[in-house]
């Protein structure tokens, strides 16, 4: 099978030098370009063409993680964004997902993580890193009234399950999942899968 | 944004020099003349005591000019003792002149030596003096006059507080950033390679074995890293050794950080004590502060960090070959207007200077200087025998020309008029030669 592409943009020199070796051991991965910033990797994107952009969200002086990843769904809409980051930072994991990305992993997790991750979005799933609900405290959010059913998507979608995948393990159509969703999404007043997984992880959702 | 606040010290000093020296020489032959009528006419009221006053106003305005300007404690004190023992030495004069017969030789002699004299010991001449032996001086004032500590002292220290607490809580942010940004980073990828070993063991030795000098090679910048912070951390006052090596690694920190080519140049360093205090406490904040502000911001190449001695200053210099910015653009003025108000205010509590050249795409530099209060570094080199030599040959044709002028009833005749240029002629001298400041009225 052809390896997951994939591209780092980060400003730490030793974070890309350390993880491309990192991604190299796997023979199912391969590094295809490694950018020391937004603006850097925005203009060589079209070249690299990766299936995968692991992207680091703060790097000083330009552009940020959030402000790259929306000027991705532009230059390179098809690319799966996956926000690497060392700090914990709610309103700027929410902002990345807003602009699209379709993962979220923390610095200080083992980089098994950061491989399931990976190989996750490559896939079509969305992947949160499952330590950002244990790492807030905001309890049961208020004034939300799902259905049993739209509960149940929703626990799958909190595995980073595509809708063919909650299809198949609720037993429904894809177009009732699709269905279902749609109304999730719109009840938690979020814009996309990856938002509702950290609702859900916080919620108490998932396992 | 205007980044120069303060006008230089030195410059303000010798300008209240100049001034209040300026006034009192326009009042010189007429104290002269005072003088001498004063004793053959054998009245001494009026006179006397018009003849005194640019004296004493000399005195007075030079502490009072100066003092306000200087805000290093150790000087001020010699200052004020300066212009009180010029003051007793004016006096004293008058007293004798009052008391002596007038036609005593020895009274001629010591009379036009005390008007003269009196001018060429003005206070400046006594601060310097103090100055070159402040290191003497400065335990029997402590005796005399306690730790002195005035109202704008009291009010300067307050001052001083708010801005060490201010800058402490900015600096725990910046600590707290620059964790993030730098330790957290090599541990990760302390981590990554450790799990890239595991992976290559076997199936790629030599893989495994880069892995492994990445894990050594990101553990000694962690420690390098580590090390700087502590540095930060460390409330003991810096010395000389102390600074310097706490600026490299600074240095060290931020190349490993942002993989610019940081130089650190560092010149020789005037002694301690002869600087403010808080001198290195000071410079190491600003150096880091700007350091950090070039991490952050600059996505420079190129930095250089030069500490050295020039002129009778020190002069500090960080320059990035960064982005640079736009000083009045409002974002910039946000996200660097605190830092930048910290370098300012921790520059002035030392007397120093602080400016900020930077334009969008061209870089930026930072420049501080603290002036060093030392003769040894006005005289650079010179032996102090030869000051003091040139303290006695610079007064003798003044001397000279106050006995030929009180002698001579107050007019100044050509004999006179020849000492006096033969005085200004090595006063432009001494100029020229770099030692002006001992020869400044």
């Amino acid at each position: 099978m052809t390896p997951i592409t994939i591209a780092l943009a980060d400003d730490h020199r030793v974070v890309t030098t350390s993880l491309t070796a990192y991604l190299q051991s796997f023979a199912d991965l391969n590094v295809v370009g490694v950018a020391p910033s937004g603006e850097a990797l925005l203009k060589s994107i079209g070249a690299w063409k990766p299936q995968v952009l692991l992207l680091d969200l703060l790097m000083p002086g330009g552009i940020d993680g959030v402000e790259t990843a929306r000027r991705m769904q532009k230059v390179a809409p098809d690319v799966r964004i996956i926000a690497l980051t060392a700090s914990m930072d709610e309103a700027r994991m929410m902002a990345v997902l807003r602009a699209g990305a379709v993962g979220y992993v923390r610095k200080d997790a083992d980089p098994e993580v950061l491989l399931a991750a990976i190989r996750a979005v490559a896939a079509g799933r969305t992947f949160i890193d499952p330590a950002v609900a244990t790492r807030q405290e905001s309890g049961t959010p208020k004034g939300v009234d799902l259905t049993s059913r739209e509960t149940d998507v929703l626990r799958q979608l909190a595995k980073g399950l595509t809708n063919r995948d909650i299809a198949k393990a609720l037993g429904i159509s894809d177009e009732t999942v699709k269905t279902h969703v749609t109304s999730v999404l719109g009840k938690l007043h979020v814009d996309n899968r990856g938002q509702a997984i950290v609702y859900a992880l916080k919620a108490g959702f998932a396992e | 944004m205007n980044t120069r606040f303060l006008p230089d010290s030195q410059t303000l000093l010798r300008l209240g020099m100049g001034a209040t020296g300026g006034v009192a020489l326009l009042f010189l032959p007429a104290a002269a003349r005072n003088g001498a009528r004063l004793n053959t006419a054998g009245h001494h009221n009026i006179g006397l005591w018009v003849s005194l006053t640019p004296w004493v106003l000399l005195g007075v305005a030079t502490i009072l000019g100066t003092a306000a300007e200087i805000e290093d404690r150790v000087f001020r004190r010699r200052m004020v003792l300066g212009g009180a023992a010029a003051m007793a030495f004016v006096a004293m004069g008058y007293t004798l002149q009052a008391t002596l017969p007038p036609d005593s030789g020895v009274f001629r002699a010591i009379r036009s030596a005390l008007f003269v004299g009196a001018f060429w010991l003005s206070p400046m001449r006594w601060v310097i003096a103090f100055r070159g032996v402040g290191r003497w001086a400065d335990k029997p004032l402590e005796k005399w006059l306690g730790p002195a500590v005035s109202d704008s002292e009291t009010a300067l220290r307050a001052r001083e507080r708010e801005i060490r607490e201010a800058a402490g809580l900015a600096e725990r942010t910046r600590l707290a950033q620059d964790l993030h940004d730098s330790i957290k980073q090599e541990i990760f990828a302390i981590h990554t390679s450790a799990a890239t070993i595991q992976e290559r063991l076997t199936s790629d030795p030599e893989g495994a074995r880069q892995a492994i000098e990445q894990v050594r090679r990101s553990s000694r910048d962690a420690m390098t890293e580590i090390e700087a912070m502590l540095d930060r951390l460390d409330t003991s006052p810096l010395e000389n050794t102390g600074l310097v090596s706490a600026l490299r690694k600074q240095c060290e920190a931020l190349g490993l950080r942002t993989g610019a080519e940081v130089t650190c140049v560092i010149g020789q360093l005037p002694a301690s004590k002869l600087l403010p205090p808080g001198t290195h406490e000071a410079l190491f904040r600003i150096a880091q502060e700007a350091l950090s502000n070039i991490g952050k911001h600059a996505r420079a190449t190129h930095v250089r960090l030069t500490l050295e001695l020039a002129e009778r200053f020190l002069l500090l210099t960080v320059t990035d070959d960064g982005q640079g910015f736009d000083k009045r653009e409002p974002s910039a003025e946000a996200r660097l207007g605190m830092g930048l108000k910290n370098m300012l205010a921790r520059s002035r509590s030392v007397g120093g200077r602080f400016e900020l050249v930077t334009s969008p795409g061209h870089g930026a530099t930072i420049r501080v200087d603290v002036p060093v209060l030392q003769p040894s570094i006005y005289f650079d080199g010179v032996p102090r025998w030869m000051v003091w030599a040139i303290y006695g040959v610079g007064g003798v044709p003044m001397v000279v020309a106050g006995y030929l002028m009180v002698t001579n009833g107050g007019r100044i005749d050509w004999t006179a008029a020849v000492f006096v240029l033969l005085y200004v002629l090595f006063m432009i001298y001494s100029f020229r030669r770099g030692m002006g400041d001992l020869f400044k009225p």
